[in-house]
């Protein structure tokens, strides 16, 4: 017993002088604090692989959206955007309007997970290149779509 | 200064903006689409004779036409298929000016336009994006971006 007190007297709570980091700007806070989960990320728009690049250009248009999210039984296998169009379809037009979007799509997507810190959301736009990122939650399941606009959006929340 | 005091205090022009691709109203939407195709850019800038721009022709436009009128694209001209909503900033203006263009109009694409009104590029949500996210390198640019968690399964044991 006498032991066990001379360890207790001992023992210094290894966080006793633990102080969470302090930042000098609410962006930079929200950015490194908050995750993806923040940031709206719906409404979106999917499209099953096997519809035709046709009707995936009539939901584009028809939506008034710049990206589809290509899911395949509740999983994400694509994603079908404007670029896409330019890119994959619009010179060969004929050829392709009646092929399952699956073939002119952009597999393997970069994506961010809604637990990942909101600056990897700025991180897969601003550095990585892409303007439509999908989000997932920790089961792969679609969440929603993040762009830069509800980026911005995010940040001038925390700026006001 | 924070970014708060640079989005009122710095110039569009040091946002991050790409060459704009310039072309006459005349231009076929064929043509227009390879050149945009080939720059790897959504939206051209169409000007008159003397370069200044009369309004843009995007990626956006060029769907509809493949849904409407997709046997004659190499005889349309895309000075009739201008989008109808397009934003100009000055060079000299304040980037909280293309802030509001997007948070409030949507803005995706803005032309930037020196003292003469003549297009000297494009910028818009990317760039400002861009221009963001170099304020904060710690937070952003240490990022893992990719497909996959940290972890998928438990380390040890």
């Amino acid at each position: 017993m006498a032991q066990l007190e001379h360890h207790l007297e001992e023992f210094v709570d290894p966080l006793s002088n633990y102080e969470p980091r302090e930042y000098g700007d609410a962006i930079q806070e929200a950015l490194a604090e908050e995750t993806v989960a923040a940031i709206r990320s719906r409404p979106y728009a999917e499209i099953a692989p096997d519809n035709t690049v046709f009707s995936a250009l009539q939901a584009l248009a028809g939506l008034k959206v710049a990206s589809l999210l290509v899911v395949d039984n509740g999983r994400l296998v694509g994603v079908f955007t404007e670029r896409d169009v330019l890119e994959r379809v619009a010179l060969r037009f004929h050829e392709v309007k009646d092929r399952p979007v699956c073939e002119v799509m952009t597999a393997n997507p970069v994506v961010v997970f809604e637990s990942d810190p909101a600056g990897a959301a700025l991180s897969a736009i601003a550095v990585a290149g892409f303007r439509h990122v999908p989000v997932l939650d920790v089961h792969y399941a679609v969440v929603g779509v993040i762009s830069p606009r509800r980026v911005l959006e995010f940040l001038q929340q925390r700026l006001a | 200064m924070g970014l708060k005091e640079n989005l009122h205090s710095e110039s569009v022009s040091r946002l991050p903006c790409r060459e704009a691709i310039l072309m006459p109203p005349e231009t076929s939407v064929r043509q227009a689409a390879e050149i945009l195709q080939s720059k790897k850019l959504g939206c051209a800038v169409v000007v008159d004779a003397e370069g200044k721009p009369i309004g843009v022709f995007t990626e956006r436009t060029l769907i509809a036409l493949l849904l409407q009128r997709p046997d004659n694209l190499d005889q349309i001209p895309v000075g009739e298929h201008l989008e109808t909503e397009w934003f100009c900033v000055r060079d000299t203006d304040p980037i909280s000016v293309v802030v509001d263009l997007i948070r409030k109009r949507g803005a995706r694409f803005i032309c930037e336009v020196d003292e003469a009104g003549k297009a000297i590029g494009l910028t818009g949500q990317k760039g400002l994006s861009e221009y963001i996210a170099d304020h904060f390198p710690e937070q952003v640019m240490v990022q893992r971006v990719g497909g996959q968690l940290g972890m998928e399964t438990r380390e040890g044991a």
